[in-house]
Formats: structure tokens, sequence, C-alpha cells
């Protein structure tokens, strides 16, 4: 008898989003992977004594693998004696279980020094048995074959999701009635890092000792499930938000000799401290140095300082901002469905195999490419991606990714089944160019809300973008990507690319940005504007509006701006306008296209 | 009493996260807010109303000891009418890759035993989309109290539905720390709290009782930053779904427009965790289909010490969240729907604050 049994664990968002530091993201995302890991390992252990096991989301051979794996599987269950399932369900999801309780030992036995009371063992368990939810189904292969089965199988387990059962806090009868986790919210702290508890800490919480890199800031209080991801593994170590915004101007310094030797001077200074912080200059105040711990470093304060407005003089300030990048692949749902596709039946199960081997050699390339020097990857596996990027190669390495999923992904699954048209798989892109101050949560939360902007207002195979200043001003932006595979490049990110630089090289003034929003205000109202089909002024609005943006653009020229570049810029602009319509046919927001060229302006400044 | 409460300014409904000056700058509101802080609003506003009182707050003699909430609905204060809306029921789904400009809804639908399917799930039937696409919750988007009728005959249309963002805008707030002695800015305090304005006529409609001498209109402080806002005593029409009438019953659907706590987690106490069977508040049922999202945390803080309690974060709770669906089937019908419609069932003794309110349809 054969099955196809699918397992699922969580939370998801919320687990990764719960994330203060670069680090929490990371090791949220690496437990996620290893569980789920541990997970495919014991079911084909399980499955051998009764039959066996085909795996077809996502690929895995059985060894561990170098992709992060989604958080949920498929596989295919032989089995030659009837069996009660419901055991081996159980089991799997127990042995889940048993390896996040491990983790959180493990964390603990590494941390925490001195004995801990039994009330403090019993909490420590209570939060970490109450926090992951676990989802398993299984569906008979009847006589209707795999692909009915994986539609039941689909549907059955959204059906399972309908109920989350939860069980209430203090299940080990201790009331949570104490200060709570600094990063979650929603359960005490057990850990501090204080000289005395804070007010209200539970009396038994455990202090954490001063160590390198202060895993926990001052004032900081964490629960069990985040102490697990704070303190996962020494491996996984990732740089910070601050780090990650200045690399870029570190190699572009490096590059010079004397760039070089300064920087290794600022380097003697700050001796063994990593903190990205230090490379502004802002923050090298007493204020700063103390609350971070480092005032060690304020003998050399000013000396320090020097080096750094050195630094500036030569070759400009670090840029604050850095950029998150989420995106997956977009109708999943239809492709992986695959028969309206054009894939014939009885193929379907070989055809969810390769699918997901693509999205895995896929996810390995991106990895990789990202980790070359544009930026640090969070999570890479299946059709999904997060990841922090270098503001000043954004676009090149979200371009370059776009083409690369066609080549790697697309275009193979549709030769080697026969997919017609010119329907292609596609993914779409949700960006946040963030500072390195603002709270990291929000940044991971607001990439996913972009990410459904992208796909939603953007009608997939898009991108958007969402700059969030540290003023508080946000410029929001979406696009087609308008993918050409002739010549394996996006219109769209060249367009933007040819105004940005435009931008950088003075070649125009940005003024021109504020002319055409001062024009549109006055033109339609400060409220904003949208149009939509039934609207006559749209007709108006075409046909005025195009001539208006080249004669702004050419009116913001500079000296020694060639004809040439005027031309393409004022192409650029008016095919921007042009193609912002087409996004949503219907209905078109006029500010999306200005908010894009406010973005563009934005990042001119940065690469 | 029931009364309209309007917003002057911004709100903020902070979650339990520790947020003080210098080190957390960064607070995230949500909304709706719980029961809770309706609660506690009032009994603020009674001891606003009649100071000379305070000094009993929490004590013997209390004299708001016996509030009791029994409804709290987003509301639209129309000149004809107070409009309600609640949380979407949590079986409404939308299609998730409906391409067309106007989302399709469904209901989901109670579906059979299927022995084949064998699930982690601690019910062995499921609720079931007759949907073609695949399907998903939208919890951003509020059930038009006023169009009751039609959910109850399974017609649900984006008409019905108002999304959070048509009534409530983001307003973040960005603030500085200053100096006691010198009144310039102080370093490092710098924060931002995600602050919420209610769209013009909209408001909150709370039913109390036990708090009689409150005036019937007047002002009170709503949420975290003490914000103000207006209420009085509701003069106009307001609908509120009508108690289901007996037509050969079969089961009975339990929609909670509030969160609500159970000592079991998303199980009332009394009903057993296997069988689904037991007694819910004195009455023999059992338990068929469930629809419960994932949990939300309910705590709060104890500002003045008193009966068994002192200052500091009350005791924090996890509740099914507001939507959620249950489908029973009551040994006795009529006293459960008498029992249960329109009332708030919880546990811990926060009913009575307005957790677990509760409406019922036959079907």
């Amino acid at each position: 008898m054969k099955y196809l049994f699918l397992f699922t664990i969580g939370p998801v968002q919320s687990f990764i989003a719960q994330a203060r530091k670069t680090k929490d993201l990371f090791a949220g995302s690496m437990i996620l992977s290893e569980l789920i890991g541990d997970a495919l390992k014991e079911t084909q252990s399980v499955f051998k004594e009764v039959g066996s096991a085909q795996f077809i989301f996502p690929a895995f051979d059985g060894t561990d693998t170098k992709e992060a794996l989604p958080n949920r599987f498929l596989v295919e269950v032989d089995l030659r004696e009837e069996v009660d399932l419901r055991t081996y369900g159980n089991r799997i999801e127990q042995f889940v279980r048993t390896s996040w309780a491990k983790m959180g030992d493990e964390a603990l036995e590494r941390n925490v020094k001195g004995r801990l009371s039994d009330d403090f063992h019993t909490r420590f368990n209570d939060q970490m048995n109450g926090h992951l939810e676990v989802y398993w189904i299984f569906q008979p292969i009847g006589d209707d074959g795999y692909a009915e089965a994986y539609k039941a199988v689909e549907r059955n387990l959204g059906s399972v999701k309908n109920l989350r059962p939860f069980v209430q806090i203090s299940q080990a009868g201790f009331p949570e009635n104490h200060r709570k986790c600094s990063v979650s919210g929603t359960r005490d702290a057990v850990f501090f890092r204080e000289k005395d508890k804070p007010a209200f800490a539970y009396e038994d919480a455990a202090k954490i000792e001063e160590k390198s890199g202060y895993e926990l800031n001052i004032g900081e209080g964490l629960s069990a499930p985040v102490f697990t991801k704070r303190f996962f593994k020494e491996k996984a170590k990732f740089h910070s938000t601050a780090e990650i915004a200045v690399e870029p101007w570190k190699e572009k310094v490096k590059k010079c000799k004397e760039g070089s030797r300064l920087l290794e001077s600022f380097s003697i200074q700050t001796g063994s401290s990593k903190d990205g912080q230090l490379y502004f200059i802002d923050n090298w105040s007493e204020a700063y140095l103390k609350k971070h711990e480092l005032k060690s470093l304020a003998i050399a304060k000013e000396k320090t300082k020097e080096i750094l407005k050195s630094l500036y003089g030569s070759f400009g300030k670090p840029a604050p901002y850095y950029a998150l990048v989420s995106f997956d692949g977009d109708k999943m749902g239809e492709w992986l469905n695959g028969i309206s596709k054009g894939v014939k039946e009885d193929q379907l199960m070989s055809y969810h195999q390769k699918l997901s081997a693509l999205f895995s050699k896929f996810a390995g390339y991106a990895k990789e490419y990202v980790d070359q020097g544009r930026g640090k990857t969070v999570y890479a596996g299946g059709d999904d991606f997060l990841g922090f990027l270098h503001v000043n190669t954004l676009l090149e390495t979200m371009e370059h990714l776009r083409v690369e999923f066609n080549s790697m992904v697309a275009d193979p699954i549709k030769s080697d089944y026969g997919i017609g048209g010119k329907d292609r798989l596609s993914f779409s892109v949700g960006i946040i160019i963030a500072h390195y101050k603002m709270p990291l949560n929000s940044v991971v939360q607001q990439a996913k809300e972009v990410e459904k902007v992208a796909k939603k207002k953007g009608g997939r195979d898009a991108f958007a973008i969402r700059v969030i200043k540290h003023s508080g001003e946000i410029n929001e932006m979406y696009a087609k990507w308008e993918f050409d595979p002739d010549s394996k490049s996006c219109k769209a990110i060249a367009r933007m690319n040819y105004i940005i630089h435009s931008l950088k090289e003075k070649r125009f003034s940005n003024k021109y940005i504020s002319s055409i929003t001062q024009t549109f205000q006055e033109v339609f109202g400060r409220e904003g504007y949208s149009f939509d089909k039934s609207n006559s002024e749209l007709g108006e609005a075409k046909k005025w509006l195009p001539m208006e943006l080249g004669r702004l653009v050419r009116r913001s020229k500079q000296v020694g701006t060639s004809e040439s570049q005027i031309e393409e810029m004022v192409h650029c602009i008016q095919e921007t306008f042009t193609q912002s319509k087409k996004v949503n046919a219907d209905s078109f927001s006029i500010f999306n296209y200005i908010y894009g060229l406010h973005a563009m302006d934005f990042i001119s400044r940065y690469v | 009493m029931k009364i309209f409460i309007e917003p002057f300014d911004t709100l903020f409904f902070k979650d339990g996260k520790p947020f003080s000056m210098g080190e957390d700058n960064w607070a995230d509101g949500h909304f709706p807010p719980m029961p809770s802080v309706f609660y506690g609003a009032l009994r603020s506003a009674y001891f606003s109303q009649n100071p000379n009182q305070l000094h009993l707050a929490n004590e013997e003699g209390d004299p708001t000891q016996d509030l009791v909430i029994s409804r709290i609905h987003v509301a639209r204060n129309d000149k004809r009418r107070v409009v309600g809306y609640i949380p979407c029921p949590m079986d409404v789904v939308k299609e998730k890759n409906n391409n067309s400009n106007q989302d399709q809804y469904h209901i989901l639908e109670v579906g059979n035993s299927d022995s084949s399917q064998i699930s982690s799930s601690p019910i062995p039937t499921q609720l079931r989309s007759s949907a073609p696409e695949r399907v998903e919750y939208d919890k951003s988007s509020w059930f038009n109290l006023g169009n009751w009728n039609k959910y109850a005959t399974g017609e649900i249309r984006e008409s019905s539905l108002k999304n959070t963002s048509k009534f409530l805008i983001h307003e973040p707030k960005i603030g500085i720390g200053r100096s006691r002695y010198t009144g310039s800015s102080e370093e490092g305090q710098l924060y931002r709290v995600g602050m919420k304005r209610m769209c013009k006529n909209y408001g909150f409609v709370v039913e109390f009782s036990g708090l009689d001498s409150l005036q019937s209109n007047g002002i009170l402080k709503l949420g975290a930053e003490g914000k103000g806002a207006s209420y009085h005593e509701i003069d106009k029409p307001f609908d509120i779904p009508n108690t289901p009438r007996k037509t050969e019953p079969k089961k009975v659907k339990m929609i909670f427009t509030t969160p609500a706590v159970f000592s079991q987690g998303w199980l009332p106490k009394g009903v057993d965790l296997k069988s689904l069977e037991g007694v819910w508040n004195g009455f023999k049922l059992k338990v068929t289909h469930v629809c419960v999202g994932a949990f939300v945390s309910i705590g709060g803080f104890n500002m003045k010490a008193g009966k068994g309690m002192k200052v500091g974060p009350k005791p924090m709770y996890r509740a099914i969240p507001a939507g959620s669906v249950f489908y029973v089937e009551p040994e006795d019908f009529d006293g459960f729907i008498e029992a249960f419609h329109d009332r708030c069932i919880s546990e811990f003794g926060l009913s009575r604050e307005g957790f677990g309110h509760i409406l019922l349809q036959v079907v």
C-alpha cells in the first residue's frame, strides 16, 4: 500500500521574525532547517522497517545538505505490510520535538554556569514544549494515482491546519506574571544580563555572564525559545546590520593603499570589538561606549575619530543603509498542480522531483552568489530566499538572480515536460532598504509585506521596493521585471540603473523629481490619485503627461550632458511611466511612479 | 449601558515586550485592543468622575467590582444607525490566486469523517473548502454585522467585509527623551511608537452592566499613553444578530468575536481532549469541528495592589483568537442557545472583562 506523507513544522514567520539581532534571524532559520533535516532522516529510518520512503519535496538523498531545507516535506511511503500509521507519524513528530528540546538543553549547558533550580528547569522545559507546532498527514494513493492523492494531501493538510492546537501557559503550575521576554513579549524572561535582576523579573531567572560580542544587551531578558535561538551553536555567527551596511565602503577603502593603512590603524584602536557601528563617527560618544560596554575604547576616542575623519575625507562616509530581500516563486500552487500546465498525470511525481531538484540547485547557487561579497544569505531553500544585500549592488544582484532563475529552473522544467506557450515560472521580490539602527524584527516583517505588494499590486513576476529613511519617511514602489529571455536581462532594472547612475554622475539635477511631484500634486491633488478604466481623465493625461515629463527632465540637465544622454534619460523616464500604467491595467496609482523616482534618487546616493 | 467610544486622537495598544527609554526604542502596537483595555478604561473613567472613591479601587467595597462587559465591537457611527464589525469568522476564506479584481469568498463546510485519512489533528473531521482554488483566511478583514443573515445562508461577498486599512491608519510617532535639567534631547533616547488612527466616525461599541452611575457621556483614556476618547450612550439603532431559531437543528456554530481563554488551551475545561465530549458551562455536548487560528497572548499590568494581587505584570494567558469557530452538538439545544448566544464565555474569570463573546448560528 502506498501513501503520501506530508509533514510541516512551525511557527515559521513569527519564529524567524522575532529577531533583535541578525544572529537571531539566522539561527531561527537554521533551527527550522535542522529540525526538518532531522525529521527527514527519521522518516527514512522508521519506514525502512516496514517498507521504503521516497522523497519528493525537498530533494533529499539522506545526507546533510548545503542548502537550507523548507519547513515542510512530502514523501511517498511504500509499505510491505499494514501498520498503524498514526504511531509512525507520532514517532517522527516526537523525534522532532526531542531534537528541539535538545537544542535548548545544549544552549543552557554551554552558556549558564552554576546549578539552576528545579523550578527553573521545569519552567524552561514548559516554555520549550509549548513552542513548536507540528502538523502531518498520511494520504492513501488509491486507484486514481499520485496526481489525485497529491491534490488531496495538500487540501487536507490545509484543513488540518484550520485548527492550531495549543496548551495553556503554565501547564507546570507556574503563572507567568513576571517581566516578559524582550524579543517575543509573550513569555516570561527566564534569562537576564544585568548586575541586579531587573524589576518584576522571575526570581529564579538565570544570569548570563558577560561574553565577548555581548550576546545579551544590558536590560535584555529572554524566554527559553529565544535564548535557544540566540545561543544556538557557535557556528551561527552572522554579521550585524551595521557591518552589512558598511561592507561595500570597507571594500572600496581596502582597494587603496593609504585607505588600507588607515583601516588597519582603526582596527588596532577598536581591538577585539567587531562592532560595525563604530565605523560611524556619531557612535563615538561616551554614552554609546558605556551602553555597549566599550569603555576601554574611550581612551583613544579622539585619535580613532581622527582616523575616521581622514577616511571620510578620502572615501566619503559609509552608507548606513542595507537591503533585506525576500522572494519566492509565483503561483506555486498552479505550478505544483502541473496538470493544468500540460504535465501528464503519470509524470507528475517525477515532475515534482525534478522541480524540487531544480529549486534546490538554484537555492544553492543564489546563496553562493550573494555570499560572494554582495551580502549575506539568511535562508535559501526551495523557492524561498531571505537575505541581506548591499545597496550599491542591489539591483544588479537581483537582476542576475532573476535571469539565472529562468535559466536554471523555468527553462529546464518547460523543456523537460513540454510545457508550451509563454507560461513560465517566475518569482517576485520584496525589498526593504532600511537604516542599520531600525529594529530588525520590523524590517523582517515588512520584507514579507512588500513581497506581497509585488505579487498583489505588481501582478507577480515583479519586484517592490520600500525605502524606510531614518527620518521615518517611506517611499514604496512596485514594477514588473520586464524580463526578456532573449537578451537575458530585465528592462525595468536597466532603466532604473540608467536613471540612478545619471543622478549619481550628476548629469541631471534631482530637482526634476521634485518638479514632477509638484506638477502631479497640483494637477491631481495632494491626497494621491488613482486612475481607473472608467476615468476619462486618464485618456487626456496619457497625451500630455509623457510630454511634460520629457520637458522637466530636459530642463534639469547639467553642463556637459550630451544630447544622446538627454534623449536616453527622457526615454527611461517616459517608458517607466508607460510601464507603470501597465502593471495594473485596471487601476494604477500615479504615486507608485513618483515614489519610484524618489526611491531611485535615494539609491543613487549609495551606489 | 451601551456606549460608543470615539477616539480624539491616535491610539496605542502595546504588546508584552518591555519598552523602557534608552533600552528599547521601537514599540509596535496591535489592533484591536484586548477587552481588558476597555474594562480598565471604564473603571478609570468611573474613578475620574468619582475621585473621592479612588481609595476603594481593588479593595473591599470597590464600586467597580460588579462591572461586567457583555459586548465589544469596532463600529461606525452613521447618521441613522451604528454599524458593528466583528473580526471575520475563520471559516470565511478567500481564493488565494484569484486574478480578478474582486476577491472570491467561500465558507468552509462540514466534512464527513474520512477513516483513510490519518493526521496529527486532534479532531477526526475537519472543515473543508469546496473552492477549486487554494484558499486562505484574511485576518485583516472585518465582517459587517448588518450582513449576519447573509453569512448564515452562506452568501459572502466582498461588500460584507471591510479591510482594516479602510478605517485604520498607521501613524508612527517618533519621540525624544529630554534632559530633566536642561530640556535638551538626551542621546540614545529616540523612540518610535506604532500609533493607530481610526478614521472619522469609527470607534468602538461597548455594552456593560454593573457601573450604572457612570455618566451617560464623557471622556475616558484608552490604551497606552493615556490617549483621550469621548463616549456617549447610543441612542440610535444598532443591529445585533437575533437569537437563532430552532429548525430541526443538528449542530450549532459558535463564532467568537473576542478572544477566549480556556484552561486546556484551545478547548474549554470539561470537554475531553480525546473524545471531544463533555460539559461546557453546564451543558452536555460534543465538539465536532473547529477552526482556531494561532493563539494570541493576553497579559496586562496591575497598577495597584489589592485583594490577592500585587503591583506588576498580570499572569499571561494564551487565548483562541477572535474569529474562531466551533461546531457543537448540544443535548439541550434550547438551553444552550439561551446560555451562549450573545454572551461572554471564558475561564479564569475573564468573561466579565468581555473575553469570549459568542454569537451562534444553527446549521
